[in-house]
Parts: C-alpha cells; sequence; structure tokens
C-alpha cells in the first residue's frame, strides 16, 4: 500500500484543494492521514466499535461534502474532530428516540466529591480505559469527552446537548466518580492478584 | 505507576497518541457513498433535476388529495355520530303517559293521537338508559271498530291508539296485558304490537335496558330469556333477540349499541417552556363529565415533581424553582368518570428546551 502511494505524497493545502475537486485520490489519502485519529475521537463517543464505525463513515462522508466549508480557521484535524462529535450526537440522539428515555439529572447536585485524583498501574491499557468510557451513561459520556478530552467549556455543551451548564457539571462529577471508583476497583483487585 | 491529580489528565494523556486502525470496509464504504453519485449526478444533471420536480410535484398532488378524502371522511364519520346519539329518544313510560293525558282530555274516543319521536335526552344524563320502542311487525288487518269508555279511574282501562306514519296509516292499539275489565270496552283485536328496543348510543360502562316487549318465545343472545335484559356496556355490540311475532313466525331482530367514551381527555406529548405564549405549560384538556382529578408528573427517576387535584392548573417544567433540563418526563392521571369508575392514564412526555 505504501509503495503504491508513494508519489502521492501531498500538502494539507493541496489535499484539500484535491478533494474540493472530488478526486478520489486526494480523498483516499485524507483518510488514510486521518482515519486513526478520528477514530480514537470516535470510539470514544460510541458505545462500541461497530458504532463508532459508522459514526467515521458517516463523519467522512461528511466532510467530502462539506470541504469546501472549511474556511481555515482553526486546525484542519479540530474542524473534522467537530464533525465526527456531530455524528457521535446525531447516532445518540437516534437512540434517545428509539429507548425514549434520556438520561436527566435535575437534581441540585451538592458535590461532596473534591477528590478526583487517581493512579495509573501499568496494566491500565487504552483498551480498558476505553472500555470505561464506552462503558458510561450515553450523557456521561458525551460530557465527560467533550470537557476533558476536547476541552470544550460546559456553555459549549449545554448549547449542543439542549441542557443547563450546572447539569453538564453534574454530569462530568457524576462520570468522573463513577471512572474514579472503577480504576480503584480495578487496582485493588490487581493488588490483591499480586499478593 | 503514575499518580494524577484530576482523573480527566490520565484519560487526555492516555488518548493523545491512540492511534486505532479502523476495519477495512469503512473506506470501502466511503469511496462507494463519495464518488459514485456525483458522478452520474453531473452526467445526468437535468434529468435527475427534471425527475425530482416531476416526483415533488405528484407528491404535493397526492398528499393533497389525500387530506382531502380524509376530511371528507372524518365529516361524514361525525355526522354519522350524531345521527345516532339523536336516536336516544323517550322511555315507554314516557310515551304512554302522554297518550293517556291526552286521552283524558278528549271525550270522542275514535280520535286519533298523532306522536312525534324525535325528543332528545340530554346525552351524559343517561345512566340508566331505557332504550326506545319501536313498533315492528304492526299486523295490517289491526282496525279499531268500536272503542267506548266510561270510566277514568283506573289507567288500565285507558287505549291508545297511535296513527302509524307510513304504509297505510293503520291504527292499532295498545292495551295492558290485565285488561279485564267487564265494561262496554270492545276491543276485537287482542294482539299486542310487539315493541324492541332501537339501535343506540351511549356512555361507555353505562347501564343499558333493552326490551322486547310483549313477544312470545324471547331468546337474547346472552341466554336469557326476559322480555328485559340489563347490561353494562363496555365497548360497542349487537344484541340479537329472537322471537315468535303475532303470526306465530319466528324473527329475529338485531339491536347494535354504540359504546362512546363520554370523558376525552388530551394529552399532550411535548412541550416547550420558554416563555413564548406557545405550550409553556404540560396541561391537560377535557371535556365531559368527571370528578376526582389528580395528576403527579414524575422524573424517569421516578421523583414526583409535580402533582395537582386541578385541571387548570399547568406544570412549567420547574420544581422548587430549579429549571429542569431537556428530557422525557412522566405522568400518572387519576379520574373518574361519570359511572363513578376510576380510571387511571399513564404515559410520557417531552420537556423541549
Amino acid at each position: 500500500m505504501q509503495n503504491d502511494n508513494k508519489e502521492m505524497y501531498a500538502s494539507e493545502e493541496e489535499i484539500i484543494a484535491g478533494c474540493i475537486k472530488k478526486d478520489i485520490k486526494y480523498m483516499e489519502l485524507l483518510y488514510k492521514q486521518y482515519a486513526s485519529k478520528l477514530f480514537n475521537c470516535a470510539l470514544r463517543y460510541t458505545k462500541n466499535k461497530e458504532d463508532a464505525e459508522d459514526v467515521l463513515q458517516d463523519a467522512f462522508i461528511q466532510i467530502f461534502e462539506h470541504m469546501k466549508q472549511y474556511n481555515g480557521k482553526g486546525t484542519f484535524q479540530g474542524w473534522m474532530t467537530t464533525i465526527v462529535i456531530n455524528q457521535a450526537f446525531m447516532l445518540y440522539r437516534k437512540n434517545i428516540k428509539q429507548s425514549k428515555y434520556q438520561l436527566v439529572d435535575f437534581e441540585d447536585y451538592k458535590d461532596t466529591m473534591k477528590d478526583t485524583s487517581v493512579v495509573q498501574h501499568d496494566f491500565l491499557s487504552h483498551q480498558l480505559l476505553l472500555e470505561m468510557i464506552q462503558n458510561l451513561p450515553d450523557g456521561y459520556r458525551m460530557v465527560f469527552n467533550m470537557h476533558e478530552i476536547e476541552g470544550f467549556s460546559y456553555d459549549e455543551i449545554a448549547k449542543v446537548l439542549h441542557c443547563t451548564p450546572t447539569t453538564c457539571r453534574t454530569q462530568l462529577f457524576r462520570a468522573k466518580k463513577l471512572l474514579q471508583e472503577k480504576i480503584n476497583q480495578l487496582n485493588d483487585k490487581q493488588h490483591k492478584h499480586i499478593h | 505507576m503514575k499518580k494524577y491529580n484530576d482523573i480527566g489528565d490520565l484519560f487526555r494523556d492516555n488518548f493523545k497518541d491512540y492511534a486505532p486502525v479502523p476495519s477495512s470496509h469503512v473506506w470501502e464504504n466511503i469511496s462507494q457513498k463519495v464518488v459514485k453519485p456525483h458522478s452520474s449526478y453531473f452526467k445526468f444533471k437535468y434529468v435527475y433535476i427534471g425527475a425530482t420536480i416531476f416526483i415533488a410535484t405528484t407528491a404535493i398532488t397526492l398528499s393533497i388529495v389525500l387530506q382531502q378524502t380524509k376530511t371528507t371522511h372524518h365529516v361524514t364519520s361525525i355526522n354519522s355520530l350524531n345521527s345516532t346519539e339523536q336516536t336516544i329518544h323517550i322511555n315507554e313510560d314516557k310515551i304512554i303517559q302522554d297518550h293517556i293525558t291526552t286521552l283524558d282530555k278528549t271525550t270522542d274516543n275514535k280520535k286519533l293521537i298523532k306522536k312525534t319521536t324525535s325528543k332528545k335526552i340530554d346525552f351524559t344524563e343517561n345512566q340508566s338508559t331505557t332504550t326506545p320502542l319501536v313498533e315492528k311487525t304492526i299486523p295490517p288487518q289491526l282496525h279499531i271498530q268500536t272503542i267506548t269508555q266510561t270510566s277514568n279511574t283506573e289507567k288500565e282501562q285507558k287505549e291508545i291508539k297511535m296513527l302509524h306514519k307510513t304504509g297505510q296509516k293503520e291504527n292499532f292499539e295498545q292495551t295492558n296485558p290485565e285488561y279485564t275489565s267487564n265494561k262496554e270496552l270492545s276491543v276485537r283485536n287482542t294482539d299486542k304490537a310487539i315493541y324492541i328496543s332501537k339501535d343506540t348510543t351511549v356512555c361507555e360502562n353505562a347501564i343499558i335496558t333493552l326490551y322486547a316487549k310483549n313477544a312470545k318465545n324471547i331468546m337474547w343472545n346472552n341466554g336469557q330469556t326476559d322480555e328485559e335484559i340489563r347490561e353494562i356496556i363496555n365497548q360497542s355490540k349487537t344484541f340479537t333477540v329472537n322471537y315468535t311475532d303475532a303470526y306465530g313466525k319466528d324473527t329475529t331482530a338485531h339491536i347494535f349499541v354504540r359504546a362512546v367514551p363520554c370523558t376525552i381527555l388530551t394529552i399532550p406529548t411535548a412541550f416547550t417552556p420558554n416563555n413564548d405564549g406557545l405550550n409553556d405549560e404540560f396541561r391537560i384538556f377535557a371535556s365531559g363529565t368527571f370528578s376526582e382529578f389528580e395528576i403527579i408528573i414524575y422524573s424517569t427517576h421516578k421523583k414526583i415533581l409535580f402533582q395537582t387535584s386541578h385541571i387548570e392548573q399547568g406544570w412549567d417544567g420547574t420544581h422548587n424553582g430549579n429549571i429542569l433540563p431537556h428530557g422525557v418526563y412522566l405522568y400518572r392521571v387519576r379520574y373518574k368518570d361519570n359511572f363513578n369508575q376510576t380510571i387511571e392514564r399513564k404515559g410520557e412526555f417531552l420537556l423541549i428546551r
């Protein structure tokens, strides 16, 4: 594969221009460069690998269709990441419609948990961490990813999720608490196993 | 082993360089979807545009036609309902009393009494419905020959004569079965007109009384053999009665009783509390009679958010002054209908922000 594309090395601008012209060679090049980075993002926003691949596929189709609309503001990868996140949200909303119940928190969350520190042992692999995120409730997973990893503000998340910033904060704390419990449990288990 | 002060940092660090590889079919699907439709789209651009315009116009005309047929159908169904409602008229006692009073006043025994049959009783007052009596199988030879009435003391001695509107305008009479007067009443034909309940419409759960008066060998389809049966109507159904008519002929009559809900609650499925004056409150609208209304609104975690017994009172999407987020909420409604039966309805609705 790499041998085939030896002459096909192009800069970001060239790739974008090629994709606007709907040149399949440049499209493939773009896919090869960014697929794994965007797949990383898609995996974190969905429940399993199959959903993530669906999201990635739809996102790339959107990217190729709306390539003209990329105006150079922000990084190209960031622009594509937002498209992936949007696609993940569309899937999330579809799931809400199917299951009809959305996980919502309305109470004032009096947060007593200030300590969110955690210890990473060597056994905590990418795969384990990913599974933890994927097993979070839908709403928690969205907020946690957007705020902690992509670095969106509460107000931005609230706009996307159609909820109040307070709710976002509450959900984030709960997500963190769940993850912390999970990691501590695994740590304890590992500890017992060794001794 | 590495210690993180915040759990978010752990995940951010770990996923920064994480590069999983998606399956190969993803790119195959993308390349198929991206390239093929576009190349053919440019070749047959005008064909596509023409086809889409054609499809759109046919779809619009179709939908218009469909809508029209739907609305007309709706109107006719309402009309038919109205007409059946109007067939609830009078109970028999009333008719007889009417005629008795008219007879009291008249001295001329041969005077014929005309009767109109379109009185309407209020729909909701119809709790123990007695259905109207209809004359069936009137013997055509029936003629009143002489009627002399000498005493007004006993009601049994009254005769009721009716002018039948249709056909040959036969006169017929109704006499009491226990008629044993030795006074000079000379009614020659002792056959009695047979009265069968007419088709009718009642409220759901109403108790209805059906008649097959003066008929012999009565057999209802529920096994009863009485002249009068009482039934609770939960749903629309047809009663069948077999009887022997005045000529000794076996006859079957069908009585259709339609049950309609008399308390109709309209419960919205969503509301938008954004103070724009449109659907700012979750409110239930009701028509008909009911009592002891109660509504409880829950969250999906079964926490009670709102409770009231006044139907006019709506919920504005807050709890203890806190604005609640977009999402699904549950309700439970309880009320007693006009037959004092408790009815409960549960469901869900969407709060849209």
